[in-house]
C-alpha cells in the first residue's frame, strides 16, 4: 500500500469534514430568525388624545374652554377627539375587522437576516465544491501519474495546479472559473505537443493564463459583474488556452519560461479583456483565440512598448469602439471584427516603430484608419445601396488589412485631415474617391477584389501626391481631384461601345492601375487646358480598338496602349486629334507592349 | 489489493466522520433554532390566538440554552445562543435572567468580532444591546398591569426614569448599526422604539390630567436629548420621535402596517 495515498486519504477527508461543519456553523450563525413584536400598555389613539388635550390644545380644557368639565374623564375626551379628528379629516379611522387584519400582518412577517446580503458567506454549495475542488487540485499535485503515466493530462494538470499554490477555490470566486479552466487546458493544450513536453514552459504559460482570469474575476466581484464574467470564461476558455499555447509555443526565443513571462502573458490577456470589455459578443470564440494569440505574439516582441502605459489594452479597446460602432453601418460585424481586431494587432506588432509613436503611446493610428475606412465605406451611393454590399467578409478583412498596412508605412500622409471628422481623413477619401467614382452600379466594371486593387492603388498613388489629389477641407469625395480622374475612366468605359467586350474587370482594374501613377505624376494639362485627357486617352484607344487596329489590340494590350497615348498626350508629344499621329504612336506602344 | 482499496476507503470515512462530529451540536442546536421561531411565531400570533401559552415555549427555549450546553457551541454559534436565551428570557418575563444573557451574549459577540468585526454590526449584536431598553419596557407594562394607574400617579419618577433607561438602551443599540446590519435589523429596531415611545405616551396618559402637560413636555426633553445621537436625531417631541420611526420603515413594511393598525383600534 502506498503510505502517501493513505495519508493523502486522511488529509481529505478531515479537510472536507471541516469545511463542512464550518459551512454549517456560518449557516447556523446567520440563520434568519422572527424576532418577537412586543406590546403595547394600552391605546395609542388614546394617549394621542391625551396628549392632545394636554399639551397639543390645552386650551380646551382650561377653565371657561368647551372640555373643562370633562377634563379628567377619559373616555368622554376620546369621543370628543375621534369626533374632532373625524370633523378633520372626513374619513372613518376604523379597519373592518382589525384583528383579522393583524393575523394577517403578523403571519406575513419576514424574518431578520443576520447580516446585510454582501456581508453574509458564500453559499455552502459553492464553498464545498470549492473544497472537493481542493482535493482533487492537492491529489494530483502530489499524484500525477494517476492520470496516466506520462499522459498530457498529467502534465497539463501538473503544471496547472502548479501554478495555481496560492489560490483558494473554496472562498475565491475564481474558484468556478479556475476549474473550467483547468478542463478546457485538458482539452485545448495537448494540440501544442512541443510545448505540453516542456513541463516549465507549460507551468509558466498556465500561471500567465489563470492569473489573468482570476485577476479579472476578482474584480468583476468588485464590481458586481461576477456572473457575466464567469459565462465569458466559460464560453471563452479554451480559445484563450488555444490562442496562450499557441503564441506560446510559436515563439520559443521571446517566451523565456521565467515568472517574467508570467507576468508578461498575465498582463497581456488582462490588457485584451479590459479592452474588448463589454464589447465581447462582437467576437467569436475562434476570433479570440486569433486575438489573444496576436497580442502575446505583439507583446512578446514588443514588451517594453506595449505592456507600459496599457498602450495594448488602449489599441485593443479603441479598435474594438470602432468595430462595434453602429454609425458605420453593417462594415463590421461579427464575422469580421474579430478578424479586423488581429490584423490590427499583426500590424502593430511587425510596424511597431510607425504605429506606436514613444513619445505619445496613447495615440491610436490603427484606430483612427478603421473609424476612416468604415467611414468611407459607409457612404451610401445614388441607388440606395453602398460599396459595403460589394464586399465579402473575407474582402472586409482583407481591405482592413490593406488599410492597416498602408497606414503603418504612411500614418502621416494617411491620416492627415481627419481631426474632427474620420470622413475627412486622406485615407477616407481616397476610398470613397474610388467607390463614388465607380457609380451607383458599381457591379458593372469591379467586384469585391477589383475593388480592393483599386484602393490599394489609390493609397499608394496618393501618398505621393495627398495635397494635390485630395481635399481634406470637405467629406464629400467628389471635390478630388482622385475622383475627378477616376471618374473620367469610369465614365469614358461605361459610355464607350465595346462590341468586342475587350474591356472586362480585370482589364479596368489594369486600366486605372496604369493611369493613376500617370495622371498623378503629370498634372499640369489635367489642371490646366486639356482637363479630359484621361478620358480623351481611353476613348481614343477603344476607337482602335474597335476600328483600324482592331486587329491588332485585344484586353491584354488595351491597358498599355492608353496609358502610352495618356503619356504622350500629357507631356504634349502627341495631339489626340491627329488620327494619322494616334495610330503611329498605337502602332510604336503596342509593339512595345 | 481489493482489502486494500477497501481499507483506504474506510479510513477515509472514518477521518471524514471523525471531522463532521463536531457538526452533530450544530446540528442539534439548530432545532434550539426552530423550537425558538415556533415560541415567536405564537407570542406574535398570541393576541389573535389568546389561549396559546407561549411563555412555556419560550422558558423551553432558555432551558435549553443552558451557559454550559452554549460553551460547548462553536465559538461563532455562541453569540446566537445568547441572544435565543437573552430574548426568550425577556419574554418569559425573566428580566433579571435576560439582563444577564445579554451581557453574556455581547461578550461573546466581541470575542468573534476581534477574528471577524462584521459581528459587531450583526442583528444579534443589536438585539443583544436592544434588550436592556426591552426588558425595562416589559417591566412597567407588567408593573401598571398589576398596579393600575394609581401607582403611575405615585411613582411616576420611577416610571419617568425606567423609560429613559429604555431609550438609552436603544440609542446605544443604534450605534452598533453598519453597513453590515441587515435592513430588517434596523426596521426592527425603529418598530421598537416607535412602540417604546407610545408605551411611554400611553403611561403619562395614565396621570390626572393637570401632571399630564409637565410629564409630556418632560418626555419630550429626554427624547430629544437621549435619542439625538440615533436616526431619530432631529425629533423635538416624543410623538415626533415616534412618527419618525414609523416614517423610517418602508411604505407597505409589515411593521409599517401593524403600526397603522395600532394607532387606529
Amino acid at each position: 500500500m502506498n503510505p502517501e495515498l493513505v495519508l493523502f486519504a486522511i488529509e481529505a477527508g478531515v479537510k472536507l469534514g471541516r469545511k463542512v461543519n464550518e459551512v454549517l456553523v456560518d449557516e447556523t450563525a446567520q440563520r434568519p430568525l422572527l424576532m418577537p413584536l412586543g406590546e403595547l400598555c394600552g391605546s395609542v389613539e388614546e394617549a394621542d388624545a391625551m396628549r392632545f388635550f394636554a399639551v397639543e390644545h390645552a386650551e380646551l380644557c382650561e377653565p371657561g374652554g368647551p372640555c373643562f368639565e370633562i377634563r379628567d374623564d377619559n373616555a368622554r375626551k376620546l369621543t370628543f377627539y375621534r369626533a374632532m379628528l373625524g370633523a378633520e379629516t372626513g374619513i372613518s379611522v376604523c379597519s373592518p375587522d382589525p384583528a383579522a387584519r393583524r393575523l394577517e400582518l403578523i403571519r406575513g412577517l419576514s424574518v431578520l437576516d443576520q447580516f446585510d446580503q454582501q456581508f453574509q458567506a458564500k453559499s455552502p454549495a459553492r464553498r464545498i465544491f470549492g473544497t472537493v475542488v481542493e482535493i482533487g487540485v492537492d491529489y494530483f499535485a502530489t499524484h500525477p501519474e494517476a492520470m496516466g503515466r506520462d499522459s498530457d493530462a498529467r502534465k497539463i494538470l501538473a503544471s496547472f495546479v502548479a501554478g495555481l499554490t496560492e489560490a483558494d477555490f473554496a472562498e475565491g470566486s475564481a474558484r468556478q472559473v479556475l476549474a473550467d479552466l483547468l478542463g478546457a487546458a485538458l482539452h485545448a493544450v495537448p494540440e501544442n505537443a512541443a510545448l505540453v513536453s516542456d513541463d516549465q514552459r507549460l507551468r509558466v504559460m498556465l500561471s500567465g493564463v489563470t492569473g489573468a482570469v482570476a485577476d479579472d474575476v476578482r474584480n468583476a466581484v468588485a464590481n458586481q459583474d461576477e456572473v457575466g464574467r464567469q459565462q465569458l470564461f466559460r464560453r471563452i476558455g479554451s480559445s484563450l488556452l488555444r490562442g496562450s499555447a499557441a503564441a506560446f509555443a510559436g515563439n520559443v526565443d521571446l517566451f523565456v519560461p521565467n515568472d517574467e513571462s508570467a507576468a508578461l502573458i498575465k498582463d497581456t490577456l488582462t490588457q485584451v479583456f479590459d479592452g474588448v470589455r463589454g464589447q465581447e459578443d462582437l467576437f467569436t470564440n475562434d476570433s479570440l483565440e486569433a486575438i489573444f494569440k496576436s497580442a502575446l505574439r505583439a507583446t512578446a516582441e514588443n514588451a517594453g512598448l506595449l505592456t507600459d502605459k496599457k498602450v495594448l489594452q488602449e489599441l485593443v479597446a479603441r479598435t474594438t469602439t470602432v468595430l462595434a460602432d453602429q454609425q458605420w453601418g453593417r462594415t463590421f460585424s461579427k464575422a469580421t471584427a474579430g478578424a479586423v481586431l488581429r490584423e490590427a494587432l499583426e500590424v502593430t506588432r511587425e510596424n511597431i516603430e510607425t504605429i506606436v509613436d514613444p513619445k505619445h503611446p496613447q495615440q491610436q493610428l490603427l484606430a483612427q484608419a478603421l473609424a476612416a475606412m468604415a467611414g468611407s465605406l459607409s457612404t451610401k451611393l445614388a441607388g440606395g445601396g453602398s460599396i459595403q454590399d460589394l464586399l465579402s467578409h473575407r474582402q472586409v478583412v482583407d481591405l482592413s488589412k490593406l488599410v492597416l498596412e498602408e497606414v503603418a508605412r504612411h500614418p502621416e500622409q494617411l491620416l492627415a485631415g481627419g481631426g474632427s471628422d474620420p470622413r475627412k481623413a486622406v485615407l477616407a477619401q481616397v476610398i470613397a474617391s474610388v467607390a463614388r467614382a465607380l457609380g451607383d452600379e458599381p457591379t458593372l466594371l469591379t467586384n469585391g477584389e477589383g475593388f480592393l486593387r483599386l484602393v490599394r492603388t489609390g493609397l499608394r498613388v496618393t501618398v505621393n501626391n495627398a495635397d494635390v489629389l485630395v481635399d481634406t477641407h470637405s467629406a464629400n469625395p467628389t471635390t478630388n481631384l482622385l475622383f475627378g480622374i477616376l471618374q473620367q475612366v469610369v465614365s469614358t468605359v461605361g459610355a464607350t461601345e465595346d462590341p468586342r467586350h475587350l474591356i472586362n474587370r480585370e482589364v479596368f482594374g489594369e486600366i486605372i492601375e496604369r493611369v493613376l501613377p500617370l495622371a498623378s505624376a503629370n498634372l499640369e494639362k489635367l489642371l490646366g487646358d486639356e482637363p479630359k485627357l484621361v478620358a480623351e486617352s481611353i476613348a481614343v484607344a477603344l476607337e482602335l480598338a474597335q476600328k483600324t487596329l482592331s486587329h491588332r489590340i485585344d484586353g491584354a494590350n488595351l491597358p498599355p496602349l492608353v496609358a502610352g497615348l495618356l503619356v504622350r498626350a500629357l507631356w504634349e508629344e502627341l495631339d489626340l486629334d491627329d488620327a494619322e499621329a494616334v495610330k503611329a504612336a498605337a502602332l510604336l506602344i503596342l509593339r512595345a507592349a | 489489493m481489493p482489502i486494500l482499496r477497501r481499507s483506504i476507503f474506510a479510513r477515509f470515512l472514518l477521518a471524514f466522520a471523525l471531522a463532521a462530529l463536531a457538526g452533530c451540536t450544530t446540528i442539534q442546536y439548530r432545532d434550539v433554532q426552530s423550537q425558538f421561531e415556533q415560541a415567536v411565531r405564537a407570542d406574535n400570533e398570541q393576541s389573535s390566538q389568546p389561549f396559546t401559552d407561549t411563555t412555556k415555549r419560550y422558558e423551553g427555549v432558555a432551558a435549553e440554552l443552558t451557559p454550559a450546553y452554549i460553551a460547548k457551541l462553536d465559538d461563532k454559534l455562541q453569540p446566537n445562543a445568547w441572544t435565543l436565551r437573552a430574548v426568550s428570557e425577556w419574554r418569559a418575563g425573566q428580566f433579571s435572567n435576560a439582563l444577564q444573557s445579554a451581557d453574556e451574549g455581547l461578550n461573546a459577540i466581541a470575542r468573534v468580532a476581534q477574528k471577524d468585526p462584521k459581528f459587531d454590526a450583526s442583528r444579534d449584536s443589536v438585539i443583544l444591546t436592544m434588550i436592556p431598553g426591552l426588558v425595562e419596557d416589559a417591566r412597567l407594562r407588567q408593573r401598571l398591569q398589576a398596579l393600575g394607574p394609581q401607582d403611575v400617579a405615585a411613582h411616576y419618577n420611577d416610571y419617568k426614569e425606567k423609560f429613559r433607561n429604555a431609550l438609552r438602551a436603544l440609542a446605544e443599540a443604534s450605534g452598533k448599526m453598519t453597513e453590515a446590519t441587515p435592513p430588517a435589523a434596523r426596521y426592527y429596531w425603529y418598530y421598537q422604539s416607535w412602540r417604546i415611545l407610545k408605551n411611554w405616551q400611553i403611561v403619562i396618559g395614565k396621570l390626572p390630567f393637570d401632571r399630564q402637560k409637565q410629564a409630556n413636555l418632560q418626555a419630550d426633553e429626554i427624547v430629544a436629548a437621549t435619542l439625538g445621537d440615533t436616526s431619530l436625531r432631529g425629533a423635538a417631541t416624543l410623538p415626533a420621535a415616534a412618527d419618525k420611526a414609523e416614517k423610517a420603515i418602508p411604505d407597505g413594511h409589515a411593521y409599517r402596517q401593524l403600526i397603522e393598525l395600532e394607532k387606529r383600534s
